[in-house]
């Protein structure tokens, strides 16, 4: 309700009052009004209650009576009631804050930032909701009709917000939407602290995008078996190079492919060792050469549990070997930005999964 | 609120500067008398207004509408001063009724 319908509705609860009462009593109501409502962005009937409640205790006070609290809450519901009770405390704490001058400039300001929030408001919603789509996180559109997405959605989120702003809209509606800025407020900054974690960690798909290294200089290599230095075999293990670029062989030219049956996603062609199995044979591949310890380790299961084990990767490359990109420093700026982390750690495990496979201290048959 | 405690308070701050409505509101909020209605200050302004106690003047702001200021003339401060004695006078009873209540 703006001043002059606020003024109106008074006007019209006051209909009985002698018309020259009227007339001095509301003189200047409407400037008053404008005042009032210059003063706050909270709609008129929220911070004066109802013009009918208004008009009662103008009345009283008029007329010399007191306004007691029976004038202002007859016959109120309980949900406005509640309404009084929640925008008066806020609107007392709102009058007793702008006397502070970094307050009052920053609600002086806030309005003016609006706008940017409903784009950046639409922009994470448009974001949340591909990443759902996409069961990863979608931080940028990738394509065209994710971008019409994205920016549908910005659009519908700055209309709505050039809506409310015009529309003055009711109390519990408000409630709502301010509730709603909130919660995205928090996913925003959800989302940020995401950006910035996800930043420091691994991301094995940023590793990807680097043109792998095929390692031709092995002839006849087409799988690899790292192991700790106590003769563990290490699983999981990511090879790359020293500009970060994935270290892949080619078990392909041999007549084997990666083994995906096991795995929701498809596994890193540089993973060590590779799941393989042969295009002739549905029997998992495993070594067939004894290794430098000399000893044979047994076979695999066909999917092993990914459950992780306590040896880190740092233990993970010999001693005499140059290292890797150094996975247990994952924030140190190198020359290797997409050096993997210690998501790798976790799967980089003596695996438990074997129970079958001797280690090199017992015997190994 | 107490009959005629309003006005009393509405007379004092107008006594120290004259102020448009919504200025003595704030003015009587700051001052302690937060629950003061809008309505009441507003309707209590007009009726001393009526009375003959305040002048009114109208001064051109720059934000928003013009601002119609109230100020005491000499009716009203005649009745300031009447009435703070009064309120004075009641304050101090009530300050004796209730003594040997916060002495207990």
């Amino acid at each position: 309700m703006n001043p002059p319908e606020y003024a109106q509705a008074v006007r019209d609860a006051l209909s009985d009052l002698p018309e020259a009462d009227r007339d001095e009593l509301l003189e200047d109501l409407d400037d008053h009004l404008a005042e009032v409502a210059a003063e706050s962005d909270v709609p008129l009937d929220e911070r004066l209650g109802t013009p009918e409640a208004y008009a009662a205790e103008l009345r009283a006070a008029y007329e010399g009576k007191p306004a007691g609290a029976e004038t202002r809450h007859d016959r109120r519901s309980v949900a406005s009631q509640v309404r009084d009770r929640v925008t008066g405390a806020a609107r007392h704490t709102h009058d007793r804050l702008l006397r502070l001058t970094p307050y009052r400039q920053l609600t002086a300001f806030l309005p003016e930032l609006r706008p940017g929030w409903w784009v950046v408001r639409g922009y994470v919603i448009a974001a949340l909701a591909l990443s759902v789509l996409h069961r990863s996180t979608v931080l940028v559109p990738d394509d065209v009709a994710a971008w019409a997405f994205a920016l549908g959605v910005v659009w519908v989120s700055v209309w709505l917000g050039r809506r409310t702003l015009e529309e003055r809209p009711r109390f519990w509606w408000r409630l709502t939407a301010v509730t709603a800025n909130a919660a995205g407020g928090v996913l925003l900054f959800g989302v940020l602290l995401t950006v910035s974690t996800t930043n420091s960690e691994p991301r094995p798909y940023a590793a990807q995008m680097k043109a792998p290294v095929p390692v031709s200089a092995f002839d006849g290599v087409y799988n690899l078996y790292p192991y700790a230095e106590d003769g563990t075999p290490l699983h999981g293990i990511r090879l790359y190079d020293q500009d970060g670029r994935p270290l892949t062989l080619d078990p392909e030219m041999y007549g084997y492919a990666l083994d995906q049956r096991c795995l929701a996603d498809p596994p890193l062609a540089n993973e060590y060792p590779l799941r393989l199995f042969s295009y002739f044979s549905d029997v998992p591949m495993e070594p067939t050469q004894p290794d430098a310890t000399g000893v044979f380790p047994g076979p695999q299961s066909i999917c092993p549990s990914p459950s992780p084990g306590p040896a880190s990767l740092a233990e993970a490359p010999p001693a005499d070997t140059p290292p890797p990109p150094h996975p247990a420093t994952p924030g140190t700026p190198g020359p290797i930005p997409a050096a993997p982390g210690p998501a790798s750690t976790a799967s980089a495990s003596p695996s438990p999964a074997l129970p079958s496979s001797p280690s090199p201290s017992s015997g190994g048959s | 609120m107490l009959k005629g405690v309003l006005d009393v308070a509405v007379l004092a701050v107008l006594n120290e500067r004259d102020s448009y409505g919504y200025d003595v509101v704030r003015r009587l909020r700051e001052a302690g008398l937060e629950d003061v209605g809008d309505a009441s200050v507003y309707g209590t302004l007009r009726r001393l207004f009526k009375a003959g106690a305040l002048t009114s003047y109208v001064v051109p702001s720059d934000e928003g509408p013009y601002r119609k200021y109230y100020g005491l003339n000499d009716n009203g401060r005649d009745l300031l001063a009447t009435s703070a004695k009064t309120w004075s006078a009641f304050a101090e009873t009530m300050d004796h009724l209730l003594k040997e209540l916060r002495a207990r």
